[in-house]
C-alpha cells in the first residue's frame, strides 16, 4: 500500500504545484489563466535549452530561468495582455488567455525547434542518473525528482500562504484585488502590485515546469493535460483558498494512486476511471458546492453592470441592407467557378467548419456563455451520424434500423438524427451548470468534454482502432453530392440558411432578452426575464448547430473520427472565431474558411518550419481581444461605417441627422 | 489536438509490435491468404508508344510523399523523410529508373485526418503525381479517395486497416487484416512461452488501440491454453502519464515475472525506471517500439525485448548495408528505425515503378504487377514475401532483439519468430509450417 500512497502523493504534489499557481494569479487579478500550463512549459523548455543545449550548469540554468527569464516573461505578458484584462468582461478575460494558451507553445516551438522532437530525458533539478533512495522503514523507494516534487509542493503551499497572509506585499495584493480604487487611495501602487504578482505567478509556473518536466515529460500535450487536471484542484479550493486547493490536489492524486490496487481488469472502470478522476471531482464540486452560486454574484458585483457595449452603427435599411450579405453569398456560391476542384475541396472543409462555428456565434456571441464543449457536441453529432449511416455495432442494438441492414440509415436522415442527439446532451450539461457563474460554466463544460473524450470517444465503437468511421456523401432530390462542387454548394446553402436564422434570432425577442442578459444578468432578472429558460434555449440551438456542423465536417472529409473533435482543437476553433468576433455570422464564415485555407497555403508555399505560424496567428488574434473585445471584423466594419457616416454628414441631405 | 494525437502515436507501438505482430486473419490464412482475390490478375504491359501522362514525362516521374513533418506525431515520423530522399537520390544518381528521374514533393499532414485528405487531393489534383509514398497514422482518411483514383501508394502499414482493404496500397513488407481489432496472431503469447515465464503483467493506455492490444494478448494467452497467467491487466494509464510508481508497485505486488505494454516509447522507459526503483526484476519484458540506439543505456532497459519487422541491423542485412552507406554519404546516418522505414517505403515504390515497366510506367501497371510480385525482400531487409499472399492478413513472423549491456542483440539467430496460430473473434486456427514460411 505504501507504494500506492507514495504514487498518489507525488501525483498530488504535481497537481498542487500547478493548481496553486493558478489560484495565486486568480486571487491577484481575477483572471483564470488558461495559459498557466503553457507558461510552465515555456520556462521548462528554456531551462532544458540552457542546460542541455547551451551546456550551462543546473544551478545557473535554474537561476536564469526562474529569476530572470520567468519574471521578464510575466512582465511581458502582463504588459501585452493581462493588464488589459482585469477590468474586461469575463468572456474577454477567458478568450484572451485561451489565445495565449494556443499561441505560447506554438511560439516556443518556433523559437526552440528542438522542442518539436522527442525529448528522452527532460532535465529537472536532479542530476542524471537520478539518485534513488530506499526508505526501508516505510518500505518504499523514491527518486530525487519525486523528492523534489514532494518538497516543492509543500514549500509552495506554505510559502504562498505566508506571502499572501503575512507580508505587506501580500496585504497590498489582496487589497488591490478587492478594490483597486480604494487600494490606490491608500497609497498602494496598484499597477506595480499586479505586475509584480504576474511576475511571481510566472516564476511559480516556471518552477512547476522545471520540477515536473522529468516526471511528466517535456511536451506541450502533457502540460496541457496537467493544467486541466489541476483546474479540478483549484475548483476544490474555489479558486481562492490555497490550503483547500492543496488538499484537493492531494486527494485527487491519492485516489488515482490507490485506485491502481483495486480496479478491475475489464470494463469501462478499468480503462476510464483513473484518467477521469479530476473531472469527476471538478463536476462534483461544481454541482454540489452550496455556496458557489452566491460566490458568483459576489464576483460579479465588483464589476456591476457591464460597460455599455459599443453601439453598433445604425443598420442600413431597404435594398442597401441586402447588398453586403448578397455580395458575400454571391462570392460564396461562385467559388466553384473560379477555383480548381482541389481548392473547392479545401474551401468545402472551411464551409463545413463555418457551419460548425455558428455554434460559437450563438452560445458565446449571443448567449454570452463560455462553453468549451462545443467541439465535443460536434463530435457527438458526427459519430452518431456515422454510426447510423454505416449501421455500426453500437447503434445496431441501441437503435433498431428501419432501413436496409447493409447500408444503414440514409445519410441525410442520419445527419439530422446526429444533430438532434447533440441537443439533449447539450441541454443536460447546460441545465447542470448554467446556474454557476461564467468561469465555472467554462470549467464545467471543459470537464464534461474531457469526460466524454476519455469515456466515450475512446471506445472502440467510435475510435475504431484509430481509424474512425467512414462516411459517404448523400444522394437526394436526384442530386449526387459526391461531386466536390455540388457538395460545396450544398454546404454554402446550409450556411446561408443558418446564418439568416442566426441573424433573425438576434433581432427577435429572444435576441433582445439575450442582449439584456449579457449586459447585466441581475438587472435582466429584475425586469422579469426568465434567464435560465433563455439560456437553455440558446444552448439547445447551439448544440443542434454543433451536431449538424460536426456531421457535415465529417462527411466533407469522409470520416467521423474522434480525433477531429478533440477538446483542444475546439479551443483553437474558439480562439479563431473569437479573434474575428463571436457576434458576427460573417466572422464564423471567415474563421472557418481561414482555418482550412491558411494552413494549406502555408504548407504549399512556405518551409515546414513555418507550420506552427498559423496556430500562433490564431492564438495572437484571440489575445488581441484584450484591447479589442468585439473582434477584428467588428473593428473593420465599424471603421468603414464611421467613415461613411462622416462622409454622409458632410453631405447636405443628411444634415442634422442624429449620429448613432 | 495534442491529447488524442499523442495517443495515436501509440499505434506506432501497436504496429511495430502488437497490432501488427498480433494481427492475423484466421479466415484469410486458412484460405491461403489474399492470393485467391488476385488469382485472376494478369500482368499489365507498359504501353508503346508511351503517352507520358499521370505524372510521368519523358524525363521525370512526379512522386508525392505524405507524412507528419510537424505536430505531435512528427517525432515518430518526420525522420522517415531522410531515408525516403536518400533512396530516391540513389535511384536518380545511378540511373536505376532509366532515362527518368523521380522528383519528390513532400506534404505535411500534421497527423490530422482532414489534412491527410487535403494532402492526398493536393498531390493528385494539383501536383499531378504518379503515386504516393505514405508514412502517416492518418493514412486511413485518404485511402478510399486514393483507391478510387487508382493512385499507387507504398508505405508503412502502421496497423491501418486500409493497407489490407485497398489493393492499391502496399506496405513495404506487410499488409493488415480488414479488421485488425478482432483478427490477430498469437506471436507475443508464443514468444513469452519460450521465455518460461509464468505470471504476466499487461499495461496499456486508455485509448481503444492500446486497450484492444492488451486484451488481444490476454485473449491469445487464454486461447493458446498457455501456462502463463495474466496477473495484472490495465488500460487506464493516461496518455501523457510518465510517473509509474503505482503501476510498478502493482507489478511487484502481483509477483509478475513478465511484462508487455501497449504504451509509447517514453512511457515504457519511465515504467522501466520505476521498476528499477522498486528493485523488481522481470524474466521477460516486451516493448512494442523503441529500437533506437539512444535507448540502450537508459535505466531499466537492459534485458528488454523489442519486436521488429526487419532483420536486426546488428546482423548487417544487405538492405541495411546499402542504406547505411547512402545515408552516411548524405551525412544523415544514425542508428534508428524511422529513417530506415522511409528508405524501405521508397524502395518499395521504386520496385513498383520497375514492375510497371521502366519504358513507360503506368499506375495500373504498378498496382497490378507489384501485387503479382513474389519473393520481395526489399533487397535483403527481411525474409521473402509475396505481395498477393500477404494482402488482407497480418504478418505471422517477427524478428526480436534484446538489449544486453548497452547493445541490441538479435534473437533466434536473426531469423524471424513465427506465431503458431491466428485468432479471429474467439476462434483460433493453427498455422502450418508452410503458412509460417509465408511470413
Amino acid at each position: 500500500m505504501q507504494g500506492y500512497v507514495l504514487a498518489g502523493l507525488v501525483l498530488g504534489s504535481i497537481y498542487a504545484i500547478s493548481a496553486l499557481g493558478l489560484v495565486l494569479t486568480y486571487s491577484s487579478s481575477r483572471v483564470i489563466n488558461f495559459a498557466h500550463g503553457a507558461t510552465a512549459y515555456t520556462v521548462a523548455v528554456f531551462f532544458h535549452w540552457l542546460n542541455q543545449v547551451q551546456g550551462w550548469s543546473i544551478p545557473a540554468s535554474a537561476a536564469i530561468s526562474l529569476l530572470v527569464f520567468s519574471p521578464l516573461l510575466g512582465l511581458a505578458l502582463w504588459g501585452i495582455l493581462f493588464r488589459h484584462l482585469t477590468h474586461s468582461p469575463p468572456d474577454v478575460r477567458f478568450l484572451a488567455t485561451v489565445g495565449l494558451w494556443v499561441a505560447l507553445p506554438a511560439g516556443v516551438q518556433l523559437a526552440f525547434p528542438f522542442s518539436q522532437g522527442q525529448i528522452l530525458q527532460p532535465q529537472g533539478f536532479a542530476t542524471v542518473p537520478v539518485a534513488i533512495y530506499h526508505l526501508s522503514a516505510l518500505g518504499v523507494s523514491v527518486n530525487a525528482n519525486q523528492v523534489a516534487v514532494l518538497i516543492g509542493g509543500a514549500v509552495v503551499v506554505v510559502g504562498l500562504s505566508a506571502l499572501l497572509r503575512a507580508t505587506p506585499v501580500g496585504l497590498a495584493t489582496r487589497a488591490t484585488v478587492d478594490s483597486p480604487r480604494t487600494a490606490a487611495i491608500s497609497g498602494i501602487n496598484t499597477t506595480m502590485v499586479t505586475a509584480g504578482s504576474w511576475m511571481v505567478g510566472t516564476a511559480l509556473a516556471g518552477l512547476a515546469g522545471i520540477l515536473l518536466a522529468p516526471i511528466l515529460g517535456l511536451s506541450n500535450g502533457e502540460f496541457t493535460l496537467l493544467l486541466v487536471a489541476s483546474f479540478a484542484a483549484a475548483v476544490v479550493g474555489r479558486l481562492t483558498s490555497l490550503p483547500l486547493t492543496f488538499l484537493g490536489a492531494m486527494a485527487i492524486g491519492l485516489i488515482q494512486g490507490i485506485a491502481v490496487d483495486f480496479l478491475p481488469s475489464h470494463g469501462v472502470l478499468s480503462t476510464g476511471f483513473r484518467p477521469s478522476v479530476p473531472f469527476i471531482v471538478m463536476l462534483g464540486c461544481l454541482l454540489l458546492y452550496p455556496g458557489l452560486r452566491r460566490e458568483r454574484f459576489e464576483v460579479d458585483r465588483r464589476a456591476g453592470a457591464r460597460a455599455r457595449e459599443v453601439a453598433p452603427p445604425p443598420p442600413l435599411r431597404g435594398w442597401r441592407a441586402a447588398i453586403g450579405p448578397l455580395a458575400v453569398a454571391v462570392a460564396l456560391f461562385s467559388v466553384p467557378l473560379w477555383l480548381s476542384t482541389f481548392w473547392v475541396g479545401v474551401v468545402s472543409q472551411g464551409a463545413a467548419l463555418a457551419i460548425l462555428f455558428l455554434t460559437f456565434t450563438i452560445v458565446t456571441g449571443e448567449g454570452g456563455m463560455l462553453s468549451l464543449c462545443q467541439a465535443t457536441l460536434a463530435g457527438i453529432g458526427a459519430l452518431t451520424t456515422a454510426s447510423l449511416a454505416t449501421h455500426s455495432p453500437l447503434f445496431g442494438w441501441l437503435v433498431p434500423n428501419p432501413f436496409s441492414s447493409a447500408t444503414g440509415w440514409p445519410i441525410g436522415l442520419a445527419v439530422l438524427a446526429g444533430a438532434l442527439v447533440a441537443v439533449p446532451i447539450g441541454l443536460l450539461v447546460a441545465s447542470l451548470s448554467l446556474r454557476l457563474g461564467d468561469v465555472y460554466l467554462a470549467l464545467a463544460t471543459l470537464a464534461f468534454a474531457l469526460l466524454i473524450e476519455q469515456l466515450v470517444f475512446a471506445r472502440p465503437e467510435f475510435d475504431n482502432f484509430g481509424a474512425g468511421i467512414s462516411l459517404g456523401r448523400p444522394i437526394f432530390l436526384g442530386i449526387n453530392f459526391n461531386d466536390t462542387s455540388t457538395f460545396f454548394l450544398l454546404l454554402a446553402a446550409i450556411f446561408c440558411v443558418l446564418a439568416v436564422l442566426t441573424v433573425n434570432l438576434r433581432r427577435a425577442t429572444t435576441g433582445l432578452v439575450l442582449a439584456s442578459m449579457r449586459s447585466s444578468e441581475q438587472a435582466a432578472a429584475t425586469i422579469g426575464v426568465r434567464i435560465v429558460r433563455s439560456k437553455l434555449l440558446t444552448f439547445g440551438v447551439s448544440s443542434f448547430i454543433a451536431g449538424l456542423g460536426g456531421a457535415l465536417f465529417a462527411i466533407t472529409i469522409g470520416r467521423a473520427s474522434p480525433d477531429s473533435f478533440e477538446v483542444l482543437i475546439g479551443i483553437v476553433w474558439l480562439a479563431i472565431v473569437a479573434s474575428f468576433g463571436t457576434r458576427s455570422v460573417l466572422a464564423a464564415l471567415i474563421a472557418g474558411l481561414l482555418f482550412a485555407v491558411v494552413p494549406q497555403l502555408f504548407s504549399e508555399h512556405l518551409p515546414t518550419s513555418w507550420a506552427m505560424v498559423p496556430t500562433l496567428l490564431f492564438g495572437l488574434g484571440a489575445i488581441r481581444l484584450a484591447v479589442n473585445p468585439r473582434g477584428s471584423l467588428f473593428d473593420i466594419q465599424h471603421s468603414v461605417r464611421v467613415l461613411r457616416l462622416r462622409r454622409a454628414r458632410r453631405s447636405p441631405t443628411f444634415e442634422g441627422q442624429a449620429p448613432a | 489536438m495534442v491529447i488524442r494525437r499523442v495517443a495515436l502515436v501509440l499505434a506506432v507501438a501497436l504496429t511495430v509490435g502488437p497490432a501488427g505482430l498480433l494481427g492475423g486473419t484466421a479466415g484469410a490464412a486458412s484460405s491461403g491468404g489474399g492470393s485467391g482475390q488476385f488469382s485472376n490478375l494478369k500482368p499489365v504491359k507498359a504501353p508503346n508508344p508511351c503517352p507520358n501522362s499521370d505524372g510521368v514525362s519523358s524525363t521525370d516521374i512526379k512522386v508525392g510523399a505524405i507524412l507528419p513533418e510537424t505536430g505531435p506525431d512528427a517525432p515518430s515520423f518526420a525522420a522517415s523523410e531522410d531515408g525516403m530522399r536518400a533512396r530516391i537520390d540513389m535511384a536518380n544518381a545511378t540511373g536505376e529508373l532509366g532515362k527518368r528521374k523521380i522528383s519528390l514533393t513532400v506534404v505535411d499532414d500534421i497527423g490530422d485526418p482532414a489534412r491527410n485528405v487535403t494532402a492526398a487531393q493536393q498531390l493528385v489534383e494539383q501536383d499531378g503525381v504518379f503515386g504516393i509514398i505514405e508514412n502517416s497514422l492518418s493514412a486511413d482518411a485518404s485511402a478510399k479517395y486514393l483507391n478510387q483514383q487508382g493512385i499507387p501508394v507504398a508505405g508503412w502499414h502502421l496497423g491501418l486497416a486500409s493497407f489490407g482493404k485497398y489493393p492499391n496500397m502496399f506496405g513495404w513488407r506487410n499488409s493488415q487484416p480488414p479488421n485488425p481489432a478482432t483478427t490477430f496472431t498469437t506471436n507475443t503469447a508464443d514468444f513469452l512461452k519460450t521465455k518460461g515465464v509464468t505470471k504476466l503483467a499487461l499495461v496499456g493506455v486508455n485509448t481503444s488501440n492500446s486497450a484492444t492490444f492488451v486484451d488481444q494478448i490476454a485473449k491469445s494467452i487464454k486461447l493458446t491454453k498457455s501456462p502463463i497467467k495474466v496477473v495484472y491487466q490495465t488500460a487506464d494509464v493516461a496518455v501523457g502519464q510518465q510517473d509509474f510508481t503505482a503501476e510498478a508497485q502493482k507489478i511487484k505486488d502481483t509477483g509478475a515475472d513478465a511484462l508487455v505494454t501497449g504504451m509509447d516509447f517514453l512511457q515504457n522507459v519511465a515504467l522501466s525506471a520505476a521498476l528499477v526503483q522498486d528493485n523488481h526484476k522481470l524474466k521477460a519484458t516486451v516493448y512494442p517500439g523503441g529500437y533506437d540506439s539512444r535507448v540502450t543505456s537508459l535505466p531499466g532497459i537492459n534485458g528488454v525485448y523489442f519486436g521488429l519487422e526487419v532483420i536486426p541491423f546488428e546482423s548487417n542485412p544487405p538492405a541495411y548495408v546499402t542504406y547505411k552507406a547512402q545515408m552516411q554519404k548524405e551525412g544523415k546516418y544514425y542508428q534508428g528505425e524511422i529513417p530506415y522505414i522511409g528508405w524501405l517505403s521508397a524502395d518499395t515504390f521504386i520496385e513498383g515503378l520497375k514492375a510497371a515497366g521502366l519504358s513507360c510506367p503506368t499506375r495500373k501497371g504498378f498496382v497490378t504487377n507489384l501485387r503479382l510480385e513474389k519473393g520481395w525482400t526489399a533487397h535483403g531487409a527481411f525474409a521473402p514475401i509475396d505481395f498477393s499472399n500477404i494482402f488482407g492478413r497480418p504478418f505471422y513472423c517477427v524478428y526480436y532483439v534484446q538489449v544486453q549491456n548497452g547493445v541490441f542483440v538479435p534473437q533466434f539467430n536473426s531469423k524471424p519468430f513465427c506465431a503458431t496460430g491466428v485468432i479471429n473473434g474467439n476462434k483460433i486456427t493453427k498455422l502450418t509450417a508452410a503458412q509460417q514460411a509465408e511470413g
